[in-house]
Parts: structure tokens; sequence; C-alpha cells
């Protein structure tokens, strides 16, 4: 019988930015068994959302997250919105949808440099950050805020987007596009790439029900699933295809990304073109009563708002459930028979994100 | 790593997309939300903006005529600026300095049309 060890990766670790802890036990060089450690990095957001009043919690809900923060934001200003039973206008619709879509846009390209910088390929994480910051100033020219966009509102948008403005972002979005070319084109064709990713964390199309893997985990196992294809809201109004792998490993999760990069492109494209004219917000008064649940796509998949009010000023239940959440146990599945040098880049490949998950 | 050799000659022989910072400031968009600012004269002491702020960086006291505003736990969302009847905020583009010492602004107000004064 082999001697087993446990090595501590994590909550502190070069590739990790947020602090999770997997406890390894290795035999040799191999991963038998994964033990995962969380709760670094609880901030009580649940709790502290039904302590503050329902606006205030937009920006509670906005800081769930600080890489998809703007859909948090949109998710919970929907329950909010169907509770009071408003409808925000088409045209705040579609500036949520573009805002949504330019979050989802650097969230991919933040992936697909740490990806890179997790093998070690720093050249290429410094390409895809480079292409990413021109995305992030994007979002402070539209909304104000550079990540943390604090444009959503309950209702509608606080920021309307002008006809210079929207010609700046089909420009931007068109010059992105065809920047990010040769480093897209480098991390899905490169020997070196390939070597570090292919045939590594695999996770079969049935273990990817059955561990209830969401987005692009999901999509990289050749489930065709995407909250957006429900077509609610102004995605019912746009075409778009979803992208789906079957290569079931670290490369196909990969490959999802990078081609998602480009339907996020043609989203905005679309949404800017189709841009309705009108109000930008709808004026409500009153309290919130009853409860809602809420599904929406963010750029590491399914997420879950639940909202619950009694009439009072402040709510009586918030509860989120969020992509990595509904990942780790996939994450798990995938460890157990990999080399210890993998297991960075497998960890990565499902796009973790740890403060949201613990909230 | 050949396909990216183009790439790699390119930003060999480019300029650096970094700035040349502080030398070189950033231009502030038009839309950034930097400063918060606040006209005190115009504040009527209702309280609005505290109970707007997700932050809690704005404590108002009308019995002790006081009036305080941390800016360093301010997290300029705005949402005090929608709150205020009397539109006592604007939030202005440019960043905040940094600062040496960390403080809390304390202005003394009254109800009244008084001009309100800063104490500290």
């Amino acid at each position: 019988m082999r001697a087993s060890t446990v090595v501590p990766f994590g909550p502190q670790h070069p590739v990790l930015i947020e602090p999770l802890q997997l406890k390894l036990v290795v035999e040799d060089e191999k991963v038998v068994d994964v033990v995962p450690a969380l709760g670094y990095g609880h901030r009580g957001l649940e709790k502290g959302a039904e302590l503050n009043d329902i606006v205030r919690n937009i920006f509670m809900a906005e800081r769930v997250c600080g890489i998809c923060s703007f859909i948090h934001s949109w998710c919970y200003c929907a329950c909010i919105e169907e509770l009071l039973g408003i409808q925000s206008p088409p045209r705040a619709e579609f500036i949520r949808l573009i805002s949504a879509e330019l979050t989802r846009l650097h969230s991919h390209l933040l992936f697909l440099g740490l990806l890179a910088d997790g093998f070690g390929f720093e050249s290429l994480f410094m390409q895809f950050w480079r292409i990413r910051e021109r995305v992030l100033d994007l979002m402070e020219a539209i909304s104000g805020g550079r990540v943390i966009m604090g444009n959503c509102a309950i209702g509608g948008v606080r920021k309307d987007i002008d006809q210079d403005m929207a010609r700046a972002i089909v420009k931007e979005v068109g010059e992105i596009g065809r920047d990010l070319r040769p480093p897209i084109k480098a991390i899905l064709e490169d020997y070196t790439v390939k070597q570090r990713t292919v045939g590594k964390g695999i996770l079969t199309k049935e273990e990817a029900v059955k561990f209830g893997a969401v987005g692009p985990v999901a999509r990289a196992s050749g489930l065709r699933t995407d909250v957006r294809l429900l077509g609610e809201g102004p995605y019912g109004e746009v075409d778009f295809s979803v992208v789906v792998e079957d290569g079931c490993d670290a490369y196909a999760r990969t490959a999802v990304h990078a081609r998602e990069v480009f339907v996020s492109l043609d989203l905005i494209r679309q949404a800017v073109g189709k841009l309705p004219s009108g109000e930008i917000r709808t004026k409500w008064k009153g309290r919130v009563r009853g409860e809602v649940i809420k599904r929406m796509e963010q750029p590491r998949g399914e997420m879950m708002y639940y909202v619950r009010g009694n009439g009072n000023r402040t709510l009586e239940r918030f509860k989120v459930r969020t992509p990595t959440f509904a990942n780790l146990p996939p994450l798990l599945k995938m460890l157990p028979g990999c080399e210890l040098a993998d297991v960075p880049v497998i960890v990565i490949s499902i796009d973790p994100c740890i403060a949201c998950t613990e909230r | 790593m050949p396909g990216m050799l183009g790439q790699v000659l390119r930003n060999l022989f480019s300029r650096p997309v970094t700035r040349n910072y502080p030398a070189e400031p950033k231009t502030p968009f038009r839309a950034a939300r930097g400063t918060l600012m606040l006209d005190i004269d115009k504040c009527i002491v209702c309280g609005a903006c505290e109970k707007a702020c997700p932050a809690g960086a704005i404590e108002v006291k009308p019995k002790e005529h006081l009036y305080k505003y941390d800016p360093y736990s301010c997290i300029v969302c705005g949402n005090c600026v929608e709150a205020c009847p009397t539109h006592c905020f604007d939030i202005t583009s440019e960043w905040r300095k940094p600062v040496e010492k960390m403080e809390t602004m304390v202005w003394e107000v009254t109800r009244s049309k008084e001009r309100a004064r800063r104490t500290s």
C-alpha cells in the first residue's frame, strides 16, 4: 500500500485570486482525494441585505461578486420589480443587456488571462488583460464605474446611452473583436497550451448532469444549457447561439470561454443597433410583499435569487445561489486521478469565484 | 508560442500602453463617478441622504445641529444625489486626491436659512 500525504492547496496560492482551500490527498504525484475548506471570505451579505431597505440592497447585491457585479444588481432589481408589479422600459432593458454583456466580456477575458498565467504563459496573460482594460474603460464611460457599474435601479437604469456613446460602443467593440483574434488563436491552437489543458480535468456529460454543473463548465461537457435561451427580457429580441463543446476537459472549457467572447461582442452590437427610444426608468412606490425566484446567466453560469418581503421596509429573506457554488461539486469530481502539477489549471478552468460563493 | 511571435514583435517596437503617471494623468470620463461634492448651504437637514446611503457615510443630527460626512466610507454610488429634495449633492468626474490623514467632515447646520458653518 502506498503512503498518502495531504497537501493543502490554498487559501493563499499564486494561481488563486481568492481564498479557497483544497486539501489534496496525494500518493506520489497523483491526487487521489480532495477535501474542500470554504468560509474564508464569508461576509454575511444575505443577513446584511435583510437589515437594509430595498433600494440600498441594490448596492449590496452588486457587491456580492466583484466581477459579475452588474448581473447581480439586475437580477435583484428584476425580483423587486416583479414583486412591485412594475415593468422597466424597453430602452432600460437593452441598456441592461449591454451592461451585462460587457460584464461577461471582461469576466471571460479575466478568465483567459488568469488561465494563461496559471500555466506560466505570462505574455498571453498580458495580451488578454490589455484588451480587458479597454472593456473596463467602456464600462466606465457608460455608467461611471469601472467594475462596479452602479447603473441598475429598481424600474430601469440610472444612466442613458446617447447617440455619440452608442457609436463609440460599436466602434470600440469592433476594434476589440479584431484585436482579440491573435491571443484567442494562440490560446486555442498553441502547442504548449494544448499540452497543459487537453485531457485534463475530465467531466463527462453524465457527470455534469449528476453533479449539477452550470455555465461554461456544463457547456464544455456537451450540455446545451444557458438561462439566456429562455428569452426573458431583451434576450428574446436578439439572435445568439450558445457555444457548446464536447471535449469535457480543461481545453473545452477554455474554448467555450474564448468563443463566448465573440458572442458577447455580437450581442452588444445587436443591442446598440436595436436600442429603442423612450424612458429609461419607471416610477414606483410601495413596499414589497410576497416571494419570487429569478434565474440569470452569469459569466460563470446560472445564478438564482430568492427574495421574500412581508410589506415591511426591509426584506424578510434574501438568498443567492451563485454559479461557482454549483460548480464546486464537479470540480471535486475532476481532480481525483490528476497529477499534482495539473491542479492549478483544472481549478482555474472552472473559473472559480469564491467571494460570491461565500457571500 | 510561435503563434504569438508576430504580436510579441509588434509589442517590442510599439509604444507602451501604460501611461506615464503622474506626469500624464488620465482624463476622466464625463460620466465617471469620482468625488461627491456637497453644497451644505442648500441643506434643510431632512435626513433623506442618511437613509439613502448604503455605506453609512452620512450622519445627520438635527437636534445637535450637526451634519457629518465621511468621504472615506463613501462609495460614490449617487443614491444620496437622487434622494436629496434640495439637490445639495453633485458628483464630479475627478477622483479624490490621496490624503495623509482621513478625517470625517463635520458641518454645523440649522433648519433655518442661516448659513451653515464648517466646524472641522
